[in-house]
């Protein structure tokens, strides 16, 4: 019993256990004492500014805050003394004192800790006599958040969100006393990529959504336990609904996934579910005219024509181009069609490489705070994995993890990290080799390759070995040509470092990448990274279209027109096939193309699993409902059209036990025990292929580098014009290095013109030293503005930036 | 046997009293579809929609009506205000406000939770109809009433038609 | 027995040469001759306390810093915004260079390198005379590496305020002093195991720092020996209010308040009675005139019921109201308050509203009720002492002075006053 960590106090006359260092809060909930709180929030911390939560603690003078007070040894606590009692009504009568009666207006009534506070341990009656507080009621802080500074009681968990939790300190306290409101400095919008969980802590109805406000009442709101589904995250959320009209998305906090945060784009970005432009019901087109038809009748006829295309000319003539948006059932499916049906390797999701498996632990979101060292390669988490980039900032500010970054360039991060280290665009395998080297057996590699100075090659090092727990996270989607490969040699080469534990977390942004790849989606690998004969990869795809020898593609939520590097030649390849079929939830540029189209529920109406980057199995309900067929049923229409044996699956979760049966690593993936977080899938193996040769990088007589770097809020398929995130979108701009702004003569803010491949963007110069010189950098901001059409087929590409 | 022929004529006139009392007094039946019945104040007939001294929707939209009917007869769908053109005196008001009067049970909670004192339910009785999709009170069945419904608030904060 | 006032009236004090002349900056040889932990004994035994407002013993304080945390700072708290209170001014202004004296003394003692000066933001005029003083020091090798040979090394620097009375309180002084906002912070962890950029810190007011050389010089028995049993040493007090002859003096603690009031100060001005008086700063409760034979040092005053705080004695005639000079110091406690905890905030405005209301002779006995239970629901549930100082002043003169209430109250019932 005598556990030096455990603390024995009492409360409320009941003894209680806890650990040390436990505040008195949360020790109360073990034995199902209630101690009111408003300003403490498990996740901020200890702050006591509320006062709420007094508490008499025998051989103490005066009241202590229950929220700031951690167990000591037999401490004696009570809750419910008179002198408790009085101070509780007295604080609430300070709070309630300036508070607007607004309850039946308000969008937190229902839901308020400060009511439900009142209810349990207010006096029911107010002494106040004067007039309340006459403050700004409608304040936008942001587009798309809204203060009603009367109701706000000061609690400050909304600024310290920002400052702790957001590190970025937007929102703040102005003012003194009385007269203090939470604003942010000089009338800036509080435009974080984070803003909206303010609205989530605030216990009282000060910070409301203003897309939801006034709309519902928080009882009358059907909440499905849904998923997110933009980014590898896979935060968990609640999306509210009524009478089938999606109202709001809230946090719904899973410590193993999220941490209790969803970023801006789960929380506004979902209006795309409701969008105008959604493809919702199955058509074939005749003569330039789309015919609309029933849904299976389209899958069969689908079914048909493949099997027909197959027959004639071939398995390899068919292709199938999935997406890592998909949820693993629809994913499953599509492959079992494709691989199993009709007989072809041609599945890809990517235009990059990469290959499923490890050669060390695959680590997830815990593991970022438990590490010593975070290793971040070609990872803007920021732009591409939020949640994670809060991890991250966590673990370094609150668990004293160390950050190194090895990157093409520059992020947001970089002020956060021990050690940043920018190497030229298109040379991550040479930095990525000359790393492993340095670590195998010491070296720095080529400074004039990579743009890593020798010193700081060396002080990474130092760092890597010094650190006794490593976790790297590295985004597959950044690395160019076949320099995953040469991560993976990187990978095993850290896991050989002696007395060094060390994972890794493959972050790429979208969500569902590992599941895509567990799936099967691959090329060269089949279901659980089982390897394949190896079929045609998706720009070798577009490829083979071009040329015609692929005569049938078929695209699951994919727009390689303006997703895929080429642009035009896309186009021009996708047009070239016999057959295009597109199965996706948003009218796109690929799906005009289309010969027969498919309706997708896509996010909200869809419901199956999804891994995230950590390899964390969840279950993404279904939030809305829709009279359309779930893509499973569709995709295992074609299959049973097909076969033999016709498998009818009644619900999506038949699905899942057939995965968990036939993919190495998913067999203890069910229904129960994914329910509540999730489930850790079976790392699948790793396949040790030979450490390759350091790609030479194609060099153009003129130009510069392109990178093209990804952005949160990008104006696309998702999020439109008419989203709440508008404000986020950028115009289009080209990052050029400071010397070679010199050298071209650009200064800030000019017009610049890049082209390649015969396709021109338009953009704004931004000199900065974003990315190491020889190089642009143009973050990808809009579909339209067609920055994939610069890139060629090769690991790098060239533009020429002209003034324009 | 005299006294026993008394008794009998004493007890023919103490009922016949009765009769020839009724006789001259107003009936308790009146001829209904043409004389209405004056309800008393509190009586839970029909349900209406106030509105405020300056025309204003009293209903703020906060659905504690709906919540608190004990049978869900009552839908709420509320929307933010154009504080140019208010329709109620707060930042909200009900969009769509329906009853059912079919399943409605008349128990007058609707009034109790209402915090503004926008719905009431008032004397009218004569609810019949042919045709059941009529039941279904729309805000533009609710709001109006046959005589102007005006209120004033006295010190406590309840209202009293006036 | 003047100890920091002994010249403090020379011409010229402010100017390194003549404070030298005044055998100033010659402590260091003593000091230097042993280890900083003795120093701090000789702190310790001398009894000195802060004379901030607290009186928590200097070297108990410092002894209290954790262990082998370094760097390490000293702040001095020359925040000085208590009504009433100007003693830290005159010290500043008139004798800069034995503030800077004091500090290098505890800085040698604490092992601390970087010392700062928190000015009161009004103080522009002593900030920029302790600037000059600390750039002589500098050239004359008092501070800056290595100082006198002792291989000790010293930065100091000044730092002027906002104008905040919250940033008095050590806490929030040193989030101001970090550029944060002026909110007091959580203890623990205390200043001595987490304070400037959460370091280990010792945050001393100017007279408790100005007292320090003397000690050294002369030694910690001479010193003890000065004053009561448990007051020691000497104490600037600040007389304002209706005397004769209000300013700064000092004395030895325990004189009794009578002395102070009529002999020192002259008297009440025109020879009028005595009502009330506050000893300590307007955060001290207000005590009547019948305590005015307290002793002047911390226990007697305590016991009396109120508290010697910075030694600030307000003295109020029989030609006070009472209840306006309760409003008046309530409406001051409600502009200050930093706004971060529930109580504080709200309690000490809707103090000062029902106040008001009593002064314009339009309240109740029922106010006066609620007001004293408003008290109560304030005292020791507030984040800082600025909470439970506002409420001092208000519980006190209800409790001393209720019948002022009452007869603003009667006022009412009489119908001289509408409503």
């Amino acid at each position: 019993m005598s556990d030096d960590n455990q603390v024995n106090i009492t409360i409320n006359d009941q003894p209680v256990t806890v650990p040390k260092g436990t505040l008195l809060v949360d020790a109360a909930k073990e034995v199902g004492v209630e101690i009111p709180v408003f300003c403490y929030h498990e996740k901020l911390g200890p702050f006591g500014c509320c006062r709420m939560c007094l508490v008499e603690v025998e051989k103490m003078p005066k009241l202590t805050t229950a929220c700031t007070q951690t167990v000591m040894p037999d401490m004696v606590v009570r809750t419910e003394s008179p002198k408790v009692v009085k101070a509780q009504q007295g604080v609430l009568e300070f709070t309630l004192l300036n508070h607007p009666l607004d309850c039946p207006v308000c969008d937190k009534g229902g839901e308020c800790p400060l009511q439900d506070n009142t209810f349990k341990f207010g006096s029911g009656t107010t002494r106040m006599e004067f007039d309340r507080a006459d403050n700004d009621k409608v304040t936008p802080l942001s587009p798309v958040i809204t203060i009603d500074r009367e109701r706000c009681i000061a609690c400050q968990r909304c600024t310290r969100y920002s400052d702790i939790i957001e590190q970025e300190q937007a929102l703040v306290m102005l003012n003194r006393g009385f007269k203090n409101e939470v604003h942010t400095f000089c009338d800036e919008p509080y435009a974080t990529r984070y803003s909206g969980n303010v609205i989530d802590i605030c216990p009282v109805g000060a910070l409301t959504n203003t897309e939801f406000r006034f709309k519902a009442r928080s009882w009358n709101l059907d909440n499905a336990e849904t998923l997110c589904a933009h980014c590898g995250c896979n935060c968990n959320m609640t999306l509210g609904s009524r009478t089938n009209k999606l109202m709001r998305i809230q946090t719904r906090p899973n410590d193993l996934v999220d941490d209790g945060w969803i970023c801006d784009k789960a929380r506004f970005g979902y209006d795309f579910i409701e969008s105008e432009d959604r493809l919702l019901e199955a058509g074939t087109v005749v003569g330039g005219a789309r015919k609309k038809v029933n849904a299976l009748d389209a899958a069969v006829q689908v079914a048909d024509s493949l099997s027909k295309i197959v027959d004639e000319y071939g398995p390899e003539s068919v292709g199938f181009l999935g997406s890592a948006y998909g949820t693993n059932e629809e994913l499953y499916l599509y492959q079992k069609l494709f691989r199993s049906v009709l007989g072809t390797n041609n599945l890809d999701h990517k235009t990059y490489q990469d290959t499923p498996g490890l050669p060390i632990d695959h680590y997830d979101f815990l593991n970022v705070e438990t590490a010593n060292l975070v290793l971040l390669i070609g990872s803007d988490p920021a732009e591409e994995l939020p949640i994670l980039d809060l991890r991250i900032k966590k673990a370094v500010t609150r668990r004293g993890v160390k950050l190194a970054i090895l990157n093409d360039q520059k992020t947001a991060l970089d002020k956060f990290a021990e050690l940043s280290s920018t190497y030229n665009v298109g040379a991550d395998g040479a930095a990525l080799s000359a790393l492993a080297n340095g670590l195998a057996e010491g070296g720095a590699g080529d400074e004039s390759v990579t743009g890593i100075s020798a010193e700081q090659m060396k002080s990474l090092v130092e760092l890597i070995r010094s650190g006794k727990k490593v976790c790297v996270v590295y985004n597959p989607a950044s690395l160019t040509g076949n320099s995953i490969h040469m991560l993976k040699h990187l990978l095993s080469v850290i896991g050989k470092i002696p007395d060094i534990e060390c994972g890794a977390i493959p972050a790429a942004p979208s969500t569902n990448a590992v599941g895509a790849m567990d799936m099967g989606i691959l090329p060269d690998f089949s279901p659980g990274g089982t390897p394949a004969d190896k079929g045609l990869s998706a720009m070798e795809m577009i490829d083979k279209a071009e040329s015609g020898e692929l005569k049938a593609l078929l695209m699951y939520r994919s727009n390689p027109v303006v997703d895929f590097p080429g642009g035009k030649r896309v186009e021009a390849a996708l047009k070239n096939l016999n057959l295009l079929v597109v199965h996706d939830m948003m009218e796109t540029e690929t799906s005009q193309l289309a010969h027969i189209i498919l309706p997708s529920n896509g996010p909200g109406y869809d419901e199956g699993t999804t891994t995230n980057i950590g390899g964390r199995v969840q279950y993404r309900r279904r939030g809305l409902n829709t009279k359309n067929l779930p893509d499973w049923k569709i995709v295992s229409k074609m299959i049973n059209s097909l076969s033999e044996e016709p498998v009818e699956y009644i619900t999506s979760f038949n699905v899942t036990e057939e995965i968990s049966e036939k993919v190495p690593g998913y067999g203890e993936i069910n229904k129960k025990s994914i329910r509540k977080e999730g489930k850790t899938r079976e790392p699948v193996t790793s396949v040790n292929g030979s450490v390759p040769q350091v790609e030479k990088v194609n060099s153009a007589d003129q130009g510069l580098k392109l990178r093209v770097a990804t952005r949160l809020f990008t104006r696309d398929k998702i999020l439109s014009t008419s989203s709440p995130l508008a404000h986020h979108f950028l115009p289009s701009t080209v990052n050029v290095h400071a010397d070679d702004a010199a050298k071209l003569g650009f200064s800030e803010g000019d017009e610049a013109v890049l082209s390649a491949n015969g396709a021109e963007v338009r953009a704004k110069v931004e000199i900065s030293n974003r990315c190491n010189p020889g190089a642009v950098i143009v973050p990808m901001v809009a579909d339209d503005q067609g920055v994939q059409g610069l890139a060629g087929g090769g690991s790098v590409s060239w533009v020429e930036v002209k003034k324009g | 046997m005299i006294a026993k022929t008394f008794d009998g004529i004493k007890n023919l006139l103490i009922g016949l009293g009765v009769t020839f009392r009724n006789l001259v007094s107003k009936p308790v039946t009146f001829s209904y579809p043409e004389d209405k019945r004056i309800m008393p104040e509190r009586y839970r007939g029909r349900h209406f929609l106030n509105r405020d001294e300056n025309g204003l929707e009293r209903c703020v939209g906060c659905s504690l009506c709906s919540v608190n009917c004990p049978v869900g007869c009552i839908h709420v769908v509320a929307a933010e205000n154009n504080p140019d053109h208010p329709v109620s005196e707060g930042e909200r008001y009900a969009e769509t406000y329906e009853i059912n009067l079919l399943r409605c049970i008349y128990c007058g909670y609707c009034e109790e939770a209402c915090p503004v004192d926008a719905v009431v339910l008032r004397e009218h009785y004569e609810l019949a109809d042919y045709d059941r999709d009529n039941y279904i009170a729309t805000k533009s069945d609710l709001l109006v009433y046959p005589e102007p419904n005006q209120f004033k608030v006295n010190i406590l904060g309840n209202t009293t038609r006036v | 027995m003047k100890i920091l006032f002994k010249n403090i009236d020379m011409p010229g004090l402010t100017s390194l040469s003549v404070y030298e002349g005044q055998g100033g900056y010659q402590s260091f040889k003593k000091a230097f001759a042993q280890k900083p932990e003795e120093i701090v004994e000789i702190v310790k035994a001398s009894g000195l306390r802060g004379r901030g407002g607290a009186g928590f013993p200097a070297g108990l304080k410092w002894s209290f810093l954790a262990k082998d945390v370094f760097p390490r700072y000293l702040v001095c708290n020359a925040d000085e915004s208590e009504p009433g209170t100007c003693k830290d001014r005159e010290l500043l202004e008139k004798n800069p260079h034995l503030l800077i004296e004091g500090m290098i003394l505890t800085s040698y003692a604490c092992q601390v390198g970087t010392a700062y000066i928190y000015y009161r933001g009004e103080f522009q005029h002593a900030a920029d005379l302790m600037d000059k003083a600390i750039e002589e020091a500098y050239a004359k090798g008092y501070l800056g590496k290595n100082i006198m040979g002792s291989g000790m090394d010293l930065d100091l620097y000044t730092h002027l305020g906002a104008g905040a009375y919250i940033c008095g309180e050590e806490s929030a002084l040193l989030n101001s002093l970090e550029g944060r906002r002026g909110e007091p912070r959580l203890k623990p962890p205390f200043p001595a195991v987490e304070g400037l950029y959460a370091k280990p810190t010792v945050v001393n007011n100017v007279e408790t720092l100005s007292a320090v050389p003397w000690i050294i010089s002369e030694g910690a028995e001479k010193y003890a020996a000065i004053g009561t049993e448990k007051s020691k040493g000497t104490k600037l007090v600040s007389v304002s209010g209706h005397v004769k002859k209000p300013g700064n003096y000092e004395i030895v603690l325990g004189m009794s308040t009578r002395e102070l009031i009529y002999d020192l100060a002259g008297g009440i001005r025109d020879d009028n009675k005595l009502k009330a008086f506050i000893p300590g700063g307007s955060s001290t409760p207000m005590l009547p005139a019948d305590k005015v034979d307290v002793g002047y040092d911390y226990e007697s005053i305590q016991a009396a019921g109120s508290m010697l705080g910075s030694g600030a004695l307000i003295v109020m005639d029989h030609t006070v109201n009472v209840v306006e000079a309760t409003l008046r110091l309530s409406y001051f406690y409600m502009h200050e308050s930093c706004g971060k905890c529930t109580p504080c905030r709200e309690g000490t405005r809707w103090m000062w509203q029902i106040l008001g209301k009593l002064q314009a002779g339009i309240g109740t006995n029922g106010h006066v009720d609620k007001l004293l239970d408003i008290c109560d629901n304030m005292s020791f549930k507030c984040f800082c002492p600025l909470g439970d100082a506002a409420v001092g002043p208000v519980a006190s003169s209800i409790k001393n002075f209720r019948s002022d209430y009452e007869e603003l109250v009667k006022k009412l019932q009489g119908g001289a006053v509408s409503v």
